[in-house]
């Protein structure tokens, strides 16, 4: 912490440790999406969201989703977060498939097991209760389904260096201490999975990087899965992996700076935007074998 | 976790949850505030119209004791007879403090008391007295009246006179000896000393009657057998006020004639000490009493039942240990108060429940307009996953712990107002207290309060986290909205059916109905509904005109109302709040004017004054002397008997002078027009000395024996004796017969008839034959000379004749009349000056007896039965109610053949009379006994219990007017930070704050406008169908028809003042709320 987080503009800085992986936490928890489409019902008509995801995150990864609104990022967070149940699919956390667990059930692995902390910094917070507060009742749903929180909210903010903020009310925080103490709710009730979307919208830059290496910290600390939506490259690039979703699908995964195309559980690739320049849509191209993989080429334009 | 177990950390997340239902609240102080303070008023309005009905209650009760005689109010105790009362007596006066329920009652008088007999020791001449043994007067007009209908007179009245008794030495006087509790405190010694040991106190007028002097002796006998017993006389008294309260209503000053045929004469109590009592009279002839007076408010509504049932204990336990009766009044008394209650309370319960319904509405209102605020504290526990329960908590912690904590505050804030309205109210010392009832009330108010509270904030509870982007919001049509709608018009129609059919009780409260509790509510929620369905349609097909138009304030302001489900809640309210304003105002004008005019009716003028007429005064003639413009002044007579009363008046004034209320059916103009006959014959006088009649009669012989006699009937009016003159023994031919005119008649008398009498002997020698007599002359002898009297004798239409059979004629310029004999009688011709029947406005209940002619039989104002002639029905009279007849005092004279015999003589006056009247009034020999005024009757009746409870009406509406102006600023202002970014977004496509302000102000228009329509078409309805139900008296007292037409103007007034009200206040919010719709709004943040 490098100064006042309640009345910093700019907000706090968190440290980053060097501390091992889930040295505190109940580690993380793997993801697993197949074949997942959904369908929103809207104006009488069905409109498709996802056409066919399939994505693997292993347990304490980090990821961040990349891509431009309306593209589903959103939608892949929430099917995580079993706010919504698939059209199709299979959306697994853990062990658990979500798809087949029943309300109550996916209510109760938000108790406990997945923190989610969604678009917009009022929505994850109570803007009258001071931070401590706020842990409390964040971790209260696991209370009232029968479990018991892993740490006191104090604990947790002396494990993430937060500790200052802990009397204060937040609706005399900044935003972007705000959103620091949202995400820190979204793992009070000691998650093995947590996923944010667009954890630093609305936010300064600086905030932004505050609540990126909050992140990263509670990876560090706690040995979280971490899946972040974003839109900003900027941001996403703070993460070891990037899954760049587009038109409802996996458009490219890049992990530490590079970037792949994702065959999909039926063989189809989405090709970079880049590459969509030269072939057209429905232009035929050829599948050439070569020892070190396949080359598409166009058959007008090469040999 | 070990942090988690144990006591102190259940301890601290308790605290924890209380510090956020704090911070919650606090962070919506002002809808937190507005919930509590609609939650406040409905509990306070549930409970402080109970408390007001318990300071209703008690006041009623406590004037209903304070107005009622001691010997009603109080306890009586005196042992059956056969058993030695003086036994009892010592046990009743140990008793009394412990064993009966003596704290409601006063000091016991104690009162033992020996009847005598003395003998006076010399003849002596009783004075006046004040009741002589009646003598039956019946009139004789009365009697052939009765005779030619074949109908029997009605009970004689009885002619009070005041004889000169001469003792003749063998009648004893009776009297008591008495002892009574403090007696001398209310007599006045005028020599002597009060009684003391065994001696007495006589009266004035028994020793001057008995001839008995201080130091002397009064002999009495207790038994017939026994031997007379001297009384040492240490006193004589003034005789006190025989009605004063510490008599019970026993009148021990009875001093004059018996009315017993024993015709003994009564002595005044001769009081003595307990023990002169015992020492003088046998044990056995002491009749023994013990009287507990009530003791002024000692009784409250809530002990009522405590003392029925001790008394009713008491009474049982002596009656069966010590043969003791008790009895008392009281319970009837309670029984009245009781009944005025239980109307109060059907009044009040009407008001006071509408005024909770408004109040739950509002808070339903309320609730789900701040459910929104609430609404991201439930998403975020769906979030962190709470189970579903905990979710409800946190949506509903808030509105529960407001509307409890406001329950006890509205006890708190009923007291308090309850307690500053009493003084003005009810009096200085009326009790205000929070009741049991009240509390339930209450707390019953609260819990629907919550139920409510939590209905308005289900909205935060449906859709939450799952719902999907651009599926239906949760305030979307639902199949179960629908069907509640259904269901509130269909309960509105039902109750608006039945309230038709069978909602009229009349002016009691026996048929009182429930519905009309819910009436107002109910119709204002079904047209409401209506509306609220209706409006946004009808707003819809205004879309396309509205498009292009060139106002783009009307074309926002519709498809907004159109568009937003918020606003039926609001259209709902504005009508339920204006029904109720609209209801209560009605309400309370109509019991006011009712009220009123029942007062006024009762009283019949604005003033009314009880005279006593001079003798020798023709009090009609004085009256109309006093007020020669027969605009202000009216002469007034009532006669009452056992059947009906009477109530004359000078009929050509009553539309001047009396109170004549317009529903009571026909106008006062018109009664009056029909009142006075016509086309009657004038009156024949006489005067002088003498009186002659030449008749010529024939049909029969002078052999009859004995012979028939003629006479003639005559009525001094202004003395109103009555003479019947002996003309002589008739004779056939013709001849002229005289007689003496005892009466004199200084200023003339009024010839009642001319009438032959034969006697049953006679008239079997001439059975069947036709006699004719011709009268062909009358005269009068004045000063010694004769004179002929005007007696119309050419015009056989100016007589009449009172025998059937009997027929008149005109012979040559003479009168004529020939009947035919049967077996005696008396045929008797009369002047026709006044119509076979009294002309009389009857009342349904007057008008059930038949006369023969169309008519009543109806008492006249000497006391004699008359026929009457009904020429119209109203439901009252003023003055006298509703088992009488009006006639016109001057027919009615007509009448006469005996003394006036009035119970009462009045003149009723109009408001313009001046003060001078009365000492004119006295000048024409009238003089004013007692004075009494619609006013004061009006204002002794508007301090009645209904009258208390119909006040409430008023607060009620006031309290509505409150509620929806306070509601229409709550829910502009609740509004505003959604309305301002729209408002925001609609400035930046360049419309402007004008268009937008007004847009806004035509939205409330269109919502407050319809709603306001719909409240005063629901409130309207509602007054018409239920005041029927809601009783206006509490006594099903006769009088015209209560008048239930809408006071228009107060109406109008009312909401006029609640509209422009909400003008004001939609100004102001609205001008607020586009004041903060600036565009920099929409480039800001969600904070």
């Amino acid at each position: 912490m490098t100064r006042d987080l309640a009345s910093g503009a700019s907000g706090a800085t968190v440290a980053s440790g060097d501390l091992p992986a889930g040295a505190h936490g109940r580690g993380g928890v793997p993801v697993h999406l197949v074949g997942v489409v959904h369908l929103y019902r809207q104006l009488g008509e069905d409109v498709v969201g996802l056409r066919g995801v399939d994505l693997d995150v292993g347990a304490g990864e980090m990821l961040a989703l990349l891509g431009p609104s309306g593209m589903g990022k959103t939608t892949v967070l929430r099917l995580m977060a079993g706010v919504m149940t698939a059209s199709a699919g299979v959306v697994r956390v853990g062990d658990q498939d979500l798809r087949k667990l029943r309300l109550s059930q996916r209510r109760r692995l938000r108790a406990g097991e997945i923190g989610y902390i969604v678009q917009g910094t009022s929505a994850n917070i109570l803007p009258f209760a001071t931070t401590v507060e706020n842990l409390w009742f964040a971790q209260h749903g696991a209370r009232t389904q029968g479990r018991v929180p892993p740490w006191p909210p104090e604990t947790l903010l002396g494990l993430l260096g937060l500790e200052e903020l802990a009397r204060v009310r937040l609706a005399a925080m900044s935003r972007g201490v705000q959103q620091l103490v949202a995400v820190v709710a979204g793992v009070a009730a000691g998650p093995r999975l947590l996923l944010a979307d667009e954890p630093t919208s609305q936010l300064t830059t600086t905030a932004g990087f505050n609540v990126v290496h909050l992140l990263h910290r509670i990876n560090a600390e706690l040995g979280t899965t971490i899946v972040v939506v974003t839109h900003d490259p900027l941001i996403a690039s703070m993460f070891p992996r990037v899954v760049t979703i587009r038109d409802g699908r996996v458009g490219a995964d890049a992990i530490h700076g590079e970037e792949y195309a994702v065959v999909d559980g039926s063989g189809s690739v989405q090709l970079p935007p880049d590459v969509l320049e030269l072939l057209k849509p429905n232009t035929r191209v050829r599948v050439v074998r070569t020892d070190w993989g396949v080359e598409l080429r166009h058959p007008e334009r090469g040999p | 976790m070990d942090h988690e177990d144990g006591r102190s950390q259940w301890a601290a997340n308790r605290r924890t949850r209380a510090a956020l239902l704090v911070s919650g609240l606090r962070w919506r102080a002002r809808s937190s505030l507005a919930m509590f303070a609609v939650a406040v008023f409905s509990a306070g309005a549930a409970a402080f119209g109970l408390i007001y009905l318990h300071s209703a209650d008690q006041l009623v009760l406590d004037r209903t004791l304070a107005d009622a005689a001691p010997g009603v109010a109080g306890l009586q105790v005196q042992p059956v007879a056969g058993h030695h009362p003086l036994a009892w007596l010592r046990r009743f006066e140990t008793s009394v403090p412990t064993g009966a329920p003596h704290h409601w009652w006063g000091a016991p008088i104690y009162t033992e008391r020996a009847g005598f007999v003395t003998i006076p020791r010399r003849g002596i001449t009783v004075p006046a007295a004040r009741a002589s043994p009646p003598l039956v007067h019946l009139p004789q007009r009365a009697a052939l009246d009765a005779a030619r209908h074949g109908v029997s007179p009605a009970a004689p009245a009885q002619l009070l006179r005041v004889p000169k008794v001469p003792y003749r030495g063998t009648t004893p006087f009776v009297g008591s000896l008495v002892a009574r509790t403090r007696v001398c405190a209310h007599i006045k010694i005028v020599a002597g000393t009060c009684a003391r040991g065994d001696g007495v106190v006589v009266s004035t007028r028994d020793a001057q009657t008995l001839g008995l002097t201080l130091g002397g002796s009064l002999d009495v006998v207790f038994n017939r057998t026994a031997k007379a017993v001297p009384l040492p006389i240490v006193g004589i008294y003034l005789p006190g006020k025989p009605f004063a309260p510490y008599w019970w209503e026993e009148n021990y000053f009875g001093f004059g004639p018996s009315n017993t045929a024993t015709g003994f004469t009564n002595l005044d109590s001769v009081f003595t000490t307990f023990a002169g009592v015992r020492a003088a009279a046998p044990a056995q002839h002491i009749y023994i009493l013990a009287q507990l007076p009530y003791r002024k408010g000692s009784l409250s509504v809530n002990t009522v039942g405590k003392l029925v049932s001790e008394v009713t204990r008491f009474a049982t336990t002596s009656l069966r240990h010590d043969s003791v009766r008790a009895s008392t009044g009281l319970f009837g008394l309670l029984h009245t108060a009781g009944t005025v209650e239980h109307a109060a309370a059907t009044v009040v319960g009407v008001v006071d429940l509408e005024l909770v319904l408004l109040g739950i509405l509002i808070l339903f209102f309320v609730a789900s307009r701040t459910s929104a605020e609430r609404e991201p504290d439930v998403r975020l526990a769906e979030l962190r996953g709470f189970a579903g329960r905990s979710t409800i908590g946190v949506a509903l912690a808030e509105p529960v712990a407001i509307v409890g904590t406001a329950v006890p505050v509205g006890f708190l804030v009923a007291w308090l107002v309850a307690s500053g309205l009493a003084p003005a109210v009810f009096g200085p010392s009326a009790p205000v207290s929070v009741t049991p009832l009240a509390i339930a009330a209450g707390v019953v108010a609260g819990v629907v309060g919550i139920a409510a509270a939590g209905l308005g904030a289900r909205r935060s509870l449906v859709g939450g986290l799952s719902a999907e982007p651009g599926a239906p919001s949760m305030g979307g049509r639902t199949w179960w909205s629908t069907l509640a709608d259904a269901a509130i018009v269909v309960a509105a129609a039902a109750a608006f059916f039945e309230l038709v059919v069978s909602g009229d009780s009349g002016a009691g409260p026996s048929g009182t109905n429930p519905l009309a509790a819910f009436a107002p509510a109910l119709l204002a929620l079904g047209l409401g509904v209506l509306a609220a369905r209706l409006v946004p349609r009808v707003l819809r097909a205004t879309h396309r005109r509205t498009a292009f138009g060139r106002a783009p304030a009307l074309t926002l302001a519709t498809r907004t109302v159109a568009r937003r489900r918020e606003y039926r809640v609001q259209l709902l309210l504005v009508s339920l709040a204006v029904a109720l304003a609209t209801f209560g105002v009605s309400g309370w004008v109509i019991a006011a004017r009712n009220r009123d005019e029942r007062a006024t009716l009762g009283v019949g003028a604005p003033k009314v004054l009880t005279v006593s007429v001079r003798p020798g005064t023709t009090f009609l003639r004085a009256v109309r002397a006093s007020d020669p413009t027969g605009r202000y002044a009216m002469a007034a007579v009532v006669e009452r008997a056992k059947d009906g009363t009477t109530l004359a008046v000078d009929a050509r004034r009553l539309r001047a002078v009396a109170l004549w209320p317009a529903n009571l059916g026909i106008p006062a103009a018109t009664v009056a027009r029909r009142l006075i006959p016509r086309n009657l014959a004038p009156p024949v006088r006489v005067r002088g000395s003498d009186l002659s009649v030449t008749v010529d009669a024939s049909g029969f012989t002078t052999s009859l024996d004995p012979a028939p006699v003629l006479a003639a009937d005559v009525f001094d009016v202004t003395t109103q004796f009555p003479s019947h003159v002996t003309l002589g023994s008739l004779r056939p031919g013709t001849h002229r017969y005289t007689g003496s005119l005892f009466a004199d008649c200084p200023r003339g008398c009024r010839l009642l008839d001319l009438a032959v009498t034969w006697s049953p002997k006679a008239s079997q020698v001439t059975r069947g034959r036709r006699v004719t007599l011709v009268v062909d002359a009358m005269k009068e002898k004045v000063h010694g000379r004769w004179a002929a009297v005007h007696a119309g004798l050419r015009d056989d239409h100016d007589w009449t004749t009172l025998l059937g059979s009997a027929r008149l004629f005109d012979n040559s310029g003479a009168l004529g009349a020939s009947f035919e004999l049967l077996d005696g009688g008396t045929l008797a011709i009369a002047p026709a000056d006044v119509p076979p029947a009294l002309p009389v406005v009857a009342t349904p209940t007057s008008n059930s007896t038949a006369s023969g002619h169309r008519g009543p039989l109806v008492v006249g104002l000497d006391g004699s039965t008359l026929p009457g002639r009904t020429v119209g029905v109203v439901p009252s009279l003023p003055g006298v109610g509703s088992q009488a007849v009006l006639t016109n005092l001057g027919t009615a004279e007509g009448y006469l053949s005996g003394r006036l015999i009035t119970d009462t003589t009045e003149v009723w006056l109009a408001r313009s009379a001046p003060r001078s009247i009365v000492a004119r009034l006295e000048a024409h020999g009238v003089r004013v006994l007692r004075t009494t005024t619609a006013a004061a009757a009006v204002r002794r009746l508007s301090h009645s219990g209904l009258d208390l409870a119909y006040l409430l009406y008023v607060v009620a509406a006031v309290a509505a007017g409150i509620l929806l102006l306070g509601a229409t600023a709550f829910a502009l202002s609740s509004a505003a930070r959604r309305r301002q970014s729209e408002l925001a977004a609609l400035r930046a496509v360049g419309i402007s704050g004008r268009a937008l302000r007004r847009a806004v102000r035509v939205e409330q228009a269109l919502v407050n406008g319809t709603g306001v329509l719909v409240g005063v078409l629901s409130g309207a309805i509602a007054a018409v169908v239920a005041l029927r139900s809601v009783p206006e008296f509490a006594f099903k007292t006769p009088g015209p028809p209560l008048e239930l037409g809408l006071p228009a103007g107060d109406l109008a007034a009312a909401v006029g003042a609640i509209a422009i009200g909400l003008v004001a206040t939609v100004a102001l919010g609205s001008s607020v709320v586009v004041r903060g719709a600036k565009v920099t709004r929409l480039t800001g943040g969600q904070q």
